[in-house]
């Protein structure tokens, strides 16, 4: 089951920017001779998945890599490599092989945890002691009406902490989009402009993972109405309205879904149509007419000859 | 599993240990419902996530206590826009996407609602896969010609056909200028898996003959926040689908990323956009292509 | 008096007696409706599969038929409205047969769109739940009211006739008699009830106009309104309008030369007639034609693909038999059957010229066209002459044309009767394949490419439960026309007395 619990590491990984160390690489022959089997020259991928892609290097962390090479996949076939797990490699020289990956693909590591990399300078804390972090967010928009989200971190001594990275995303239906990172500065804002304007309101979260002698912390915040509403009549140009249920529809019996015609048009339509018909209703009465004129004229002659006698 | 190591993969999994809640049906509130849970059980390491009154006010995690979490807004359909991404640099023609959403609708033989084509817009850029759903137009021409409003536009951008209405004209087909359209001939083979559904325009079936169907972006599943079928059959993770009121879209793998973001930066655009149709499903250039081009 | 009254004995003779030959033919035509109801059936009971239509080619000739119907109503509006209005006096005994065309093609045309439909049971959704928007009820409307017009118009004026069937015809069976006694409604011919006919014609006359051109024109938007190339034309309303009254006309003609000959008219419908006649037909050619014209030469001039997708498959596609017969053989030689013999003078040699010389000119001269038009392109290899065969071949086709026009000449100017005939048929048969033409191309070529999919599902071939519905349709067109024209006179009495008084 731990296996799992680097999945759960993973899954807190989100992207940020940082400056690869470009260290010599003394993972590179580790590298080869323990990994490379499996995992092809380079990580390029093999009977195992490429853990040299950037794909890979960017969803995980440092310290989720090196303890999937400590702890192994075992349900994929793959060994723990630690010795503490009855493993080749020690500590350091898995934190070795760690490193290579990320020099080797230029790529960027996350803000690490507990990896025995070359650490995040953790300027902030001058004191090797451990903290505890807390985050408030607000948000403000600016001239140009974008929303300004700035993230405050701070211990819980109240000072705030300077030089780390915060990322923020943003939860919606389908899934949760990254909208970027933001270090701290050197009042523990971590600022960042929200360049796309969701029209409706949603969560947005900030999280920074914590660092060697920092805690994590994570603030959440509702997005106040963005700068553009929806207007009704954008919702689509043919100007449909439909608002159903939340139980799947059956159109109404007999009744109109798609939207009335525009009223001008019709009344005009209306109106020749209407003044054919009349007209056809003028032209009907005089047949009906016809029709008097001749029973007048056939009472008239048979009337006649009555009139006569008498 | 791919290489891809996604991190809606991971959350996905982590949610079915934790609480075994994550079911594909409680998708709605999944996510940020996951990401919490997930961030709680390693609270060991993690030690304080909260929240504070300047944000939500709720408190959604800390060491060893129990969460709640904020809902993900469930949003009524007259508030969503729901919108497809399709990138033509990632389709490889597989067509799995028409196998998975000819399955799930029961879609009569003959029909593919979404198709996949084999484009070719001049010699030079040469020949490239081009999956075709119904566009769901926003400037509708199939909905403006129908006599009798059986085809009809809903808010949520969704064009659907009441096949209890439908009086067969094919005049919408006519008007449809992407080919989207299909009309029952014959009386459509049914299973009784097809038949045992109450017919509803969200499901289009059980289907019938003499009246128009297509592609409806799979109505119940964006009901549940789930991505259609064809999507989710995609295994080059070609297709997105999302809300653009929500600006999200996302694929098979997970890949969650803001539309219109995606659609700028990558050049999106629509089919036959001079036409004026205002499609909802817009495409990413074949441009760095990860598949070996057609023949063609 | 006499003269007269023995002219009209010929109008009713035909009211009066039915020959064998009569029921021969009825019992004929009911045959085909049979089977046409029979193929109906198995089109309502297997659904649309059983025709050649498909999800590409979703329209055919049913469509055509449609549109052709309505056309050809046009006779009545032109014939009777339109000359009635402008006061010409040699219409007055066509007026009758053109109004009963009119209704007659209306209630064939109609329904063939429900014939079309694959939900016929759900007709009355139009009127449940018909969208003012669509086309379709715009077509619902205006063909509604152009029926109940023109069968007022057709009513009004036949009101003094049938009373004259009422007073005359009193050895008739029971059933005609008071159906004349009650559709003449006491028709006296006094004073006020010839100022009110007369005014209800006279608006009639008027309104029906409009009315007409409005339908056509409506009939022709249910293409011009989609985006599809060779329909979204804004020519296509005055295009059909003018179409409509050309395949009218030739309809009328068709009509006149086959009541004369059986029914023995040919005191009412003299040469003349038909020379009018037909000099309005040629106008209405050239006008098409001109219209033609236009159409397809913006459309091939410009660059858009897929009105070029179109156009090649009518100049050199599938289509390209059928679309230069039709130009050639429908709208051009007709132009010249029609004006030829009224404009050249035939050279005293070639009159004298003998009997034998011109059947075999005339038969080498077919010879080369019949060579020359069906022979494959294929052809062209043996030949040596790649690059000059395409137009030799139409130059010796055209030539070949010309010839047999000449040749015909003194043919034509001998019997004029016949050839506006002729030319009437290859009109109208013309004008049947143009509305093919129109619909079937268009959706050969959508603006999605068609891929992936079985050839006879790209490709339209009518079935026979097509071709049966489409005999169904004439069939029943034909038998009420001719039922008409047994029940009621088919030239309208009093109005043709009235000029001789």
């Amino acid at each position: 089951m731990r296996w799992m619990i680097v999945v759960f590491l993973m899954a807190l990984v989100i992207l940020s920017v940082q400056p690869a160390r470009a260290d010599d690489p003394p993972g590179a022959k580790l590298f080869a001779t323990y990994c490379a089997a499996c995992h092809g020259a380079a990580g390029k991928g093999g009977a195992a998945p490429a853990i040299g892609s950037d794909a890979y290097l960017t969803a995980n962390d440092n310290a989720a890599i090196a303890q999937a090479t400590g702890d192994g996949v075992v349900a994929k076939g793959m060994p723990a490599w630690s010795k503490s797990k009855g493993g080749a490699l020690t500590d350091d020289q898995i934190a070795d092989i760690v490193a290579y990956l990320r020099a080797l693909a230029q790529t960027t590591a996350p803000g690490p945890a507990v990896a025995p990399t070359p650490a995040q300078p953790a300027r902030s804390s001058a004191n090797a002691e451990y903290a505890q972090t807390r985050m408030t967010m607000t948000q403000s928009p600016n001239a140009d009406g974008e929303m300004v989200l700035v993230a405050t971190l701070e211990k819980f001594d109240g000072s705030p902490v300077s030089g780390m990275v915060v990322a923020f995303s943003r939860a919606t239906t389908f899934g949760t989009v990254d909208l970027g990172t933001a270090k701290t500065d050197s009042r523990g804002n971590a600022t960042l402009v929200m360049r796309e304007q969701p029209e409706r309101a949603r969560y947005i979260t900030a999280t920074f993972k914590g660092a060697k002698t920092l805690g994590s912390s994570a603030a959440m915040l509702a997005l106040e109405k963005p700068a553009v509403a929806i207007s009704a009549g954008d919702l689509n140009t043919a100007g449909v309205r439909l608002s159903i249920d939340e139980e799947p529809l059956l159109a109404p019996e007999g009744s109109l879904i798609t939207p009335n015609p525009p009223l001008l048009p019709t009344l005009l339509f209306g109106l020749v149509v209407l003044g054919v018909w009349s007209t056809y209703g003028y032209v009907v009465s005089q047949v009906v007419g016809i029709w008097k004129s001749g029973r007048d004229h056939q009472r008239e002659n048979v009337l006649a000859p009555k009139a006569r006698s008498a | 599993m791919s290489t891809r190591f996604s991190r809606r993969q991971f959350l996905k999994l982590g949610a079915l240990i934790a609480g075994g809640m994550a079911t594909l049906g409680a998708a709605r509130s999944r996510t940020f419902d996951e990401l919490a849970r997930a961030v709680g059980d390693t609270a060991a390491r993690l030690p304080l996530f909260r929240a504070n009154a300047q944000t939500t006010g709720e408190l959604i995690g800390a060491d060893g206590e129990p969460m709640t979490h904020a809902p993900a807004a469930p949003a009524a359909t007259n508030q969503r826009r729901y919108v497809m991404v399709i990138d033509l640099a990632k389709c490889d023609g597989c067509k799995e996407c028409t196998t998975a959403c000819s399955a799930m609708h029961f879609v009569p033989p003959g029909q593919e609602w979404i198709k996949v084509f084999e484009n070719r817009d001049n010699k030079v850029a040469g020949a490239y896969w081009f999956p075709r759903p119904c566009m769901q137009c926003d400037n509708t021409p199939c909905a403006k010609v129908c006599p009798v409003g059986a085809t009809f536009k809903r808010e949520d951008g969704i064009v659907l056909i009441d096949q209890e209405r439908c009086i067969g004209c094919r005049y919408c087909i006519a008007a449809c200028p992407y080919a989207s359209r299909y009309f029952n001939w014959a009386e459509p083979p049914h299973t009784s898996e097809e038949l045992a559904q109450k017919y509803s325009v969200e499901l289009n079936y059980p289907h019938r003959k003499g009246v128009v169907e297509k592609c409806i972006f799979c109505p119940a599943l964006a009901r549940e926040g789930k991505i259609p079928a064809c999507a989710s059959a995609c295994r080059m993770n070609a297709i997105y689908f999302g809300d653009q009121v929500e600006d999200v879209v996302t694929n098979h793998a997970g890949e969650t990323v803001s539309f219109t973001q995606l659609i700028r930066e990558k050049g999106g655009f629509r089919y036959m956009e001079d036409l004026g149709t205002e499609p909802r499903v817009w495409y990413l250039p074949p441009r760095d292509r990860v598949y070996p081009a057609p023949k063609g | 008096m006499f003269r007269q009254s023995s002219r009209e004995d010929v109008l009713f003779q035909p009211l009066q007696s039915n020959s064998v030959r009569f029921y021969a033919f009825i019992a004929i035509l009911l045959a085909v409706i049979a089977w046409a109801a029979y193929a109906y059936f198995v089109q309502l009971r297997d659904g649309l599969v059983v025709t050649g239509l498909r999800d590409y080619v979703f329209w055919g000739i049913y469509m055509t038929n449609f549109v052709f119907f309505i056309g050809i109503s046009h006779a009545g509006t032109l014939i009777s409205a339109i000359l009635r209005v402008t006061g010409a006096e040699w219409r007055r005994p066509i007026t009758r047969m053109a109004e009963a065309i009119t209704v007659f093609a209306l209630l064939i045309g109609g329904p063939m769109i429900i014939i079309d439909m694959g939900r016929p049971d759900r007709l009355l959704n139009l009127l449940q739940s018909g969208r003012l928007q669509s086309p379709i009820l715009w077509d619902l409307i205006s063909i509604t009211t152009y029926i109940a017009g023109s069968l007022m118009y057709l009513y009004l004026p036949m009101i003094p006739d049938l009373a004259e069937c009422r007073d005359r015809l009193t050895d008739a069976p029971a059933w005609k008699r008071f159906i004349y006694r009650t559709l003449s409604l006491g028709w006296r011919g006094n004073a006020e009830q010839k100022h009110r006919l007369e005014k209800g014609v006279a608006i009639m006359a008027v309104l029906i106009i409009p009315v007409a051109v409005s339908v056509h024109t409506v009939v022709s938007w249910i293409f011009g309104m989609t985006l599809r190339p060779g329909w979204h034309s804004t020519i296509f309303g005055p295009y059909f309008v003018v179409g409509a009254i050309f395949s009218g006309i030739a309809a009328i003609l068709l009509a006149m030369v086959i009541f004369r000959r059986v029914y023995r008219l040919e005191a009412y419908l003299t040469e003349k007639h038909f020379r009018y006649l037909g000099l309005l037909l040629l106008v209405m050619d050239i006008i098409y034609i001109y219209f033609t014209l236009s159409e397809y030469l913006t459309m091939a001039y410009g660059n858009d693909a897929a009105d070029q997708r179109v156009m090649q498959l009518l100049f050199g596609g599938d289509f390209a038999p059928v679309f230069w017969a039709m130009i050639l053989g429908g709208f051009v030689l007709p132009a010249f059957m029609l004006a030829l013999p009224n404009l050249v003078k035939i050279p005293a040699r070639q009159a004298a010229a003998t009997p034998l010389l011109r059947p075999l000119a005339a038969m080498g001269a077919l010879a080369v066209f019949a060579v020359m038009a069906f022979s494959p392109t294929g052809a062209s290899a043996d030949l040596q002459v790649v690059a000059l065969w395409p137009l030799l071949r139409i130059l010796s086709i055209l030539v070949a044309l010309a010839g047999l026009l000449w040749l015909a000449l003194p043919v034509m100017r001998a019997h004029p009767i016949a050839t506006i005939v002729v030319a009437s048929i290859l009109v109208n048969v013309a004008m049947w394949l143009k509305r093919y033409i129109i619909i079937v191309p268009t959706l050969y070529s959508p603006r999605v490419p068609i891929q992936g999919v079985p050839w006879e599902w790209a490709h339209y071939t009518p079935t026979w439960v097509e071709w049966s519905i489409t005999a169904g349709a004439f069939a029943t067109f034909i038998l009420l026309y001719t039922l008409f024209s047994k029940m009621f006179p088919v030239i309208s009495i009093w109005e043709t007395s009235e000029r001789d008084a």
